[in-house]
């Protein structure tokens, strides 16, 4: 006869507790919700790093963003399971001042370059500066440099910065480049890197930014950004700070507020003025 | 139950029955969220049950479960446990085997000694050992818990032994004070593989009266029983632990376990519950069998059904006679008590285990009569799992994604026709409408609004006006947003000067979904209508084709002069109205030749007499019927003058309350729009003019406060543009003293820029602060409105003094009455003006413009 199982007899605290669990406590808990701002230059990518991270899917051209998109997607960690409310912002300039809309309240940003393109980095890197003074101080900001598969072979040093200088960013367009397959004008030169990764991470790690390259074209990297942004999160503070404003969970999402319920827009909250939500 | 295990029971049942809490709430949205979150738990439940067979190894595990109440006897004889155990115990993977009342003696529970149940577990371990001799089967003991006449055995094959983790045991007294081990339970929980399962051994209150209380006594030792977490397997072989309390719904991985925390749940014991009422001749009724008519009156079924106690617990069909009370050593029922089933069996699968137990039989050992219940027994078919963990990973991703991919489905989408619209040319006053196309084509209903912007706090800019600015949109349905918009004086100086453009980016939000940005543009042509005097008096070309910076230079230039556009506008009426004999001031102008006369002005270019004085009168034309409809077209040179009579006797035409244009349009869209369509059409000067009522002697009821944003909208249906021109001021209803009145649709129209252009100054030419000087000053004398007059910044005054030359030449020639032009221009000079200001405000005009 093994004797497998001494009593383990629960100790008094154990009971204590358990007895005191009402049945609401004992109720599950609901997947943290994460609002995440994606911030970048138009024709980076955005929306493409988006659509392949939530429906795993690649279009050679796609639509510019007029407005923001908004998807939802679970992230699980080790022990627990992330709802990211993310909002694909429009990239153009033009709309540049509404962009506080959606990085107000927003837990995480993913700040995105285009790395055959060295302007898209300056302006991402006035975007994190922005982030840096407006933002929410305990936000997570992720550099992301895209369309890594247009990384050809580097090209000399000295060649690389005359490239830079000559294909100054072109004005801005009504029709944003789609990710990785630029239309080429003719006589145009095929797209080749222009930001060397360890210029980017250098940066990175100076503003204390979490940095990927990706691309959103072969998927590579794409997971990663997200995953690496949840694990850094501080998700005691976030519940924490929802159990102490329950008024605003809703807004969780946008929650404009508006998100809302488990699940509804983050930028709902932010409107709080007119609406109650997210999902 | 429900109270014992919200989210399981939850997912067990439906969710309405469990949690009448939600509901309720009355539609908070975190009891809504909290009913979200348990229904997506539920369908993550679900699919991962849907395919569990992709990371689940299913192992069949044969379990007897025995339970009696040995009445403080015993141990039984090896001949009455075969009976009650025979080879199926000894066959079984795994025996359990609850006693109650095992010790009655009074130091039991005193000292809660032990001597009974070794006496027992002896007799017991020979017994199986006995049944299983020969066939190389040895049962080992897995565990063991008494609590005073409570006592629970566990015993399981070797190699099934060897499979067995995560042992623990409590108990727990609830009889007497609610707290002595008298009636309570005792439990084992153990995993066998990846499969964890808990045996709760119960001895509830007896008396057939104490349903109440054996309820009771279920939910409290649901709540009380409970042990320490485990760390390797989760309650639930479909969810992975490490998501388990996120949305696996098993709790936190330090939290105690609760009964419920396993797959499967199984509760034996003298449970006590009764038949609920006599049926009076109950042996005849055995005696026949008929336990179906019985089972109708048993108290535990009548709990289960009414969720009282043991919802969602199953057990196998009852075939055998009630188990107590007999006459002890015999088969007779014991006459003074009516019989009940009181020994049970019965079982609860977690959500995604269920079907996971099958009762193969269910019977009592009629023959044991040691004690005065029958000793029960279940043989039960049990599915237990091992689990491949990296596979579970996988598929629970997918599954999330899937309700992901669910989710992104449910958020709203449209269609938008497009994200800009262009209006064009967009002149001062002229009301321009855009429509755009909004369908929802998504598969949920869509709510819509206009939101505010980190750079303004209203939905669009103050030129723009959308309708509907929110709504919703079932699946497949559209709207036509209609965007307007309308330069008015307030908005017209920073779009004349180019400190702004008429550009704005609206946000429409989808509610739950995507925003879209809506960029709304359109080439503004400079007016001198709203432009500030500072800048009207400086302007030495025209504000067409002025640069910003130029706007600044006028405003450094420090020189001061009549507007060349107040000038353009009295020296024409001097010289084809007040020359020609045509009165002033006396009707609204015709709004198409308003519009022209402004475009001249705005483009500096002197007014063209001929195309002016051509201007067909369309008021004659159509006019409205009654004395109104005097006017005649044409008053070309040459031709006769349009006459009518009018009352010249009315001292204080009573200015109506201006409506702010907007307010109109406001108006427009409510569901009443006729009246709304009619003021909108008509300028508040004309419908000033055409509705005053004549003969008033007091402007103290004329309406409420004008407004300062003033001013015509120009869309005027056909009608109530035929109205708009021509038609005498007094309408039907002349006074007696009425005179003939010449007039010109030309002057008129002139006359009503002029009016017009002096509401639309952003300050007016009397300011604000200086209202209250004159309207006071009116009231004394002429002396004193000129005193107040001195008291007007210097551009101001120039201005004024100017206009007040023209009109009193013009009233001195025959053109105009004092009164009736201090009426028209006094809520355009002194604006806003309070209705009882007025007429302080109209005498303080007149005074200024009596002659010495």
């Amino acid at each position: 006869m093994s004797q497998a199982g001494s009593a383990h007899n629960s100790p008094a605290d154990a009971l204590g507790r358990a007895a005191a669990e009402s049945p609401v406590a004992a109720a599950p808990a609901k997947p943290i919700q994460i609002k995440m701002v994606l911030l970048g230059e138009s024709a980076v990518g955005k929306s493409s790093l988006v659509l392949r991270f939530v429906n795993d899917e690649f279009k050679d051209y796609k639509e510019p963003t007029i407005g923001a998109a908004f998807l939802t997607q679970k992230v699980r960690l080790d022990d627990s399971v992330l709802k990211l409310d993310i909002w694909d912002t429009a990239g153009q300039e033009r709309f540049h001042s509404l962009a506080p809309m959606y990085y107000r309240n927003a837990q995480a940003a993913v700040v995105v370059y285009d790395i055959t393109r060295a302007a898209s980095l300056d302006k991402a890197k006035s975007w994190v500066k922005e982030l840096q003074r407006q933002a929410n101080t305990a936000m997570v900001i992720a550099l992301v440099g895209n369309k890594l598969d247009l990384a050809a072979p580097a090209p000399a040093e000295g060649e690389a910065a005359a490239a830079g200088e000559a294909e100054e960013e072109p004005a801005e367009s009504e029709t944003e480049r789609a990710d990785s397959e630029a239309e080429l004008a003719e006589g145009e030169a095929p797209p080749h890197r222009e930001v060397q990764a360890e210029t980017a991470r250098a940066y990175a790690e100076e503003q204390g930014l979490l940095f990927l390259e990706t691309s959103a074209k072969t998927g590579e990297g794409v997971v990663e950004i997200f995953t690496e942004v949840a694990k850094k999160l501080d998700l005691a503070q976030i519940a924490g700070a929802r159990a102490a404003r329950p008024g605003q969970l809703n807004s969780g999402s946008v929650n404009v507020g508006v998100l809302g319920d488990g699940g509804f827009g983050a930028a709902d909250a932010a409107r709080t003025n007119t609406e109650g939500c997210a999902c | 139950m429900a109270s014992d295990n919200p989210s399981l029971s939850a997912l067990a049942q439906p969710v309405v029955q469990t949690e009448p809490a939600l509901f309720g709430a009355g539609g908070d949205s975190s009891a809504q969220r909290r009913l979200s979150s348990l229904t997506k738990e539920a369908w993550i439940l679900a699919s991962l049950k849907k395919r569990r067979g992709e990371f689940l190894t299913q192992h069949g595990l044969d379990v007897f479960v025995g339970t009696w109440n040995v009445n403080g006897r015993g141990p039984a004889t090896g001949a009455e446990l075969q009976v009650w155990l025979g080879a199926a115990g000894a066959a079984a993977d795994l025996v359990v085997l609850g006693f109650q009342e095992l010790d009655v003696r009074a130091e039991a529970f005193v000292y809660n000694n032990a001597a009974k149940d070794a006496e027992w577990t002896e007799a017991v371990e020979a017994s199986l050992a006995a049944a299983a001799a020969g066939s190389g089967r040895r049962l080992a003991k897995v565990a063991s818990k008494q609590l005073i006449g409570m006592f629970v055995m566990v015993y399981a094959q070797e190699a099934v032994a060897q499979r067995i983790s995560g042992v623990q045991t409590a108990s727990i007294g609830c009889g007497i004070m609610g707290m002595v081990g008298n009636k309570g339970a005792v439990a084992v929980r153990l995993a066998y593989m990846d499969t964890p399962m808990c045996f709760v051994c119960a001895h509830l209150a007896h008396d057939a009266a104490a349903v109440d209380k054996r309820n009771a006594q279920f939910h409290d030792l649901c709540k009380r029983l409970a042990f320490a977490a485990d760390a390797e397997h989760a309650a639930d072989p479909l969810t992975p632990r490490d998501v388990a309390g996120t949305y696996g719904g098993s709790g936190a991985a330090d939290r105690p376990l609760t009964v419920f925390d396993h797959s499967y749940l199984v509760w034996l014991g003298d449970l006590n519950y009764r038949l609920a009422i006599d049926t009076g001749d109950m042996a005849d009724v055995l005696a026949r069998g008929d336990h179906a008519a019985l089972l109708g009156l048993d108290q535990l079924r009548m709990a289960q059904l009414h969720r009282q106690a043991f919802a969602g617990f199953s057990e196998g069909e009852i075939g055998f006679r009630p188990t107590y009370k007999f006459a002890v050593g015999t088969g007779d029922y014991d006459e003074r008590r009516r019989p009940a089933w009181c020994d049970r069996v019965l079982w609860w699968a977690r959500p995604g285990c269920e079907d996971g137990v099958r009762c193969r039989s269910y019977t009592a050992a009629a023959s044991v009569c040691m004690s005065d219940h029958k000793p029960v027994r279940a043989q039960l078919a049990v599915d237990a799992w091992t689990v491949d963990a990296e596979r579970r990973r996988a598929v629970y991703l997918e599954v999330l994604r899937e309700l992901d991919r669910f989710e992104n489905e449910c958020i709203p989408t449209a269609t938008l026709e497009a994200t800009v619209v262009d209006f064009g040319e967009v002149r001062y006053g002229q009301l321009e409408r855009r429509r755009l196309r909004l369908a929802n084509s998504g598969q949920v209903p869509l709510e819509y609004s206009f939101v505010a912007t980190p750079s303004r706090a209203a939905a669009a800019a103050a030129w723009l006006r959308i309708a509907p600015d929110g709504g919703m949109l079932l699946p497949e349905q559209a709207v036509e947003l209609e965007l307007t918009v309308l330069v008015d004086q307030r908005t017209s100086a920073a779009l004349s000067t180019l400190a702004e453009d008429l550009y704005d980016i609206l946000v429409l939000h989808l509610r739950h979904g995507r925003d879209y940005f809506i960029q709304v543009q359109g080439a503004y042509q400079p007016s001198v209508f709203g432009m500030s005097l500072d800048v009207l008096v400086h302007c030495k070309s025209a504000v067409r084709s002025m640069r910003h910076a130029d706007y600044e230079a006028c405003l450094a230039s420090g020189r001061f002069s009549v507007p060349k556009c107040i000038w353009s506008l009295t020296d024409f009426m001097s010289r084809y109205g007040v020359d020609r004999g045509f009165s002033l001031f006396q009707f609204p102008g015709d709004r198409a030749l308003e519009r022209r006369i402004r475009d001249w002005l705005d483009a500096d270019e002197p007014l063209d007499p001929a195309a002016v004085l051509q201007w067909p009168d369309e008021g004659g034309g159509t006019g409205s019927p009654g004395p109104a409809t005097a006017a005649t077209a044409a008053p070309a040179e040459g031709a006769a003058p349009t006459s009518s009579r009018v009352s010249l006797t009315d001292q204080t035409l009573v200015p109506s309350t201006m409506q702010s244009a907007w307010s109109v349009l406001d108006a427009y869209h409510a569901p009443s729009t006729v009246d709304a369509l009619e003021r909108l059409s008509l300028g508040a000067w004309d419908s000033t003019l055409r509705t005053a009522p004549l003969g008033r002697s007091s402007s103290s009821d004329a309406g409420s406060a004008s407004d300062n944003s003033t001013h015509e909208a120009e869309t005027q249906p056909a009608t109530a543009n035929e109205q708009a021109a021509g038609v005498p001021i007094g309408g039907g209803s002349a006074a007696a003293a009425a005179v003939e009145v010449r007039h010109d649709a030309g002057v008129d129209a002139v006359a009503s820029c002029l009016v017009e252009l002096l509401r639309a100054l952003p300050e007016p030419l009397v300011p604000t602060a200086l209202h209250g000087l004159c309207i006071e000053a009116g009231g004394i004398s002429r002396a004193a409105a000129l005193e107040a007059l001195e008291t007007l910044p210097p551009g101001n005054l120039n201005v004024l003094v100017y206009l007040l030359a023209f009109l009193r030449e013009a009233i001195e020639r025959g053109a105009a009455s004092a009164p009736r032009v201090a009426a028209v221009l006094a809520p355009a000079l002194l604006r806003p003006l309070a209705p009882a200001d007025s007429p302080g405000a109209e005498a303080f005009l007149a005074l200024l413009l009596l002659h010495q």
